[in-house]
């Protein structure tokens, strides 16, 4: 039996009676947490810096203390992969790591995850960051098991990381690519379940 | 050139309300909701945290109480200025005309790489 938890744009957001919560939606992309998503111009990142953020709100990227973003030094491989870029973050945090260390945030190019939008994400008390996804393309019926990682924004359905996008066959690229398609990915997640490597947040 | 299907200027008379979303960034936008002669304008700036900046108007025939003009019309294909996230695409202009530089400054910042030459003209789509 499934209830409708909400509309975004006035496409149902629906939740089931084993508290899952599912929608049908686009496949958007978002490079969030990869190292090399965003940079100064140059280098220029995979994205667009806009969607990083703007000066006083940067959304997608770590900031120092006067605000301003951070860019990777040289000098740590391991902490910094990317030097001259600036560092990009997820809504789920890896533990262990400080802000300043891309491994403290999930690589969109290499871990398949996908995104919450914010209003769903609070219209419930369980937690979503780090909890079981599945995403079926609706067209082919396969199947991604993943963890729900990044939090977009409310009035958009559907959106993952590059390497789930590469997992569907679809291109990667977050200016460009994905599917735009509004009835072919089918997004269900279980708050409060976590995945499976993934503290829930 | 964009073939104009119809003019929906946002007072015209309407049975229950109509809803247009216009992003202008990645997490921020203008909603507009028309019913009848009235109708509402809101300005909202998300970010992954919540909503953090948020700028409500009444209209009254399209027009707020500072003289500023919301028109919308229906295009008859969509204007894209970007492919991913649709910002400032869709098949719906929104066009301001008589904005005071204190309704200006409230709008959420129009990300660059979707920018249209035309002055306070945003693109968008009706929600369903």
């Amino acid at each position: 039996m499934s209830k409708v938890l909400l509309k975004v744009n006035g496409v149902p957001v629906y939740q089931d009676n084993d508290g899952s919560v599912h929608w049908v939606g686009e496949f958007t992309i978002d490079a969030d947490g990869c190292p090399h998503a965003y940079g100064p111009e140059p280098p220029n990142g995979l994205d667009y810096l806009a969607n990083s953020g703007y000066p006083g709100n940067w959304w997608g990227i770590v900031t120092d203390s006067s605000g301003k973003p951070y860019v990777q030094p040289e000098g740590n491989k391991e902490k910094w992969p990317w030097p001259g870029y600036y560092l990009s973050t997820t809504a789920y945090l890896v533990g262990g790591f400080d802000k300043f260390d891309a491994r403290r945030y999930v690589d969109s190019e290499f871990v398949a995850f996908a995104v919450v939008p914010g209003n769903v994400r609070t219209s419930i008390p369980p937690k979503f960051m780090g909890c079981r996804t599945v995403i079926t393309d609706m067209k082919t019926d396969k199947e991604l098991e993943c963890a729900c990682c990044d939090v977009g924004p409310s009035s958009h359905l559907g959106e993952g990381s590059m390497a789930a996008a590469a997992y569907f066959g679809l291109s990667p690229n977050p200016k460009n690519g994905g599917s735009s398609d509004r009835s072919r990915w089918h997004y269900r997640m279980w708050p409060g379940v976590r995945s499976k490597g993934y503290p829930l947040q | 050139m964009i073939r104009v299907l119809a003019i929906l200027f946002i007072w015209a008379g309407a049975a229950g309300a109509d809803t247009y979303i216009f992003m202008l960034n990645r997490f921020g936008g203008i909603e507009v909701k028309m019913s009848g002669e009235t109708g509402e304008v809101k300005f909202f700036q998300e970010s992954k945290d919540g909503e953090k900046f948020t700028s409500q108007t009444r209209l009254k025939n399209g027009v707020t109480s500072d003289g500023a003009r919301f028109s919308i019309e229906k295009l008859g294909k969509p204007v894209v200025h970007d492919w991913n996230r649709h910002i400032n695409s869709g098949s719906y202009r929104l066009k301001i005309t008589g904005a005071s530089p204190a309704l200006v400054t409230r709008l959420p910042l129009l990300a660059d790489f979707a920018a249209s030459k035309e002055p306070l003209t945003f693109y968008g789509e009706k929600t369903d």
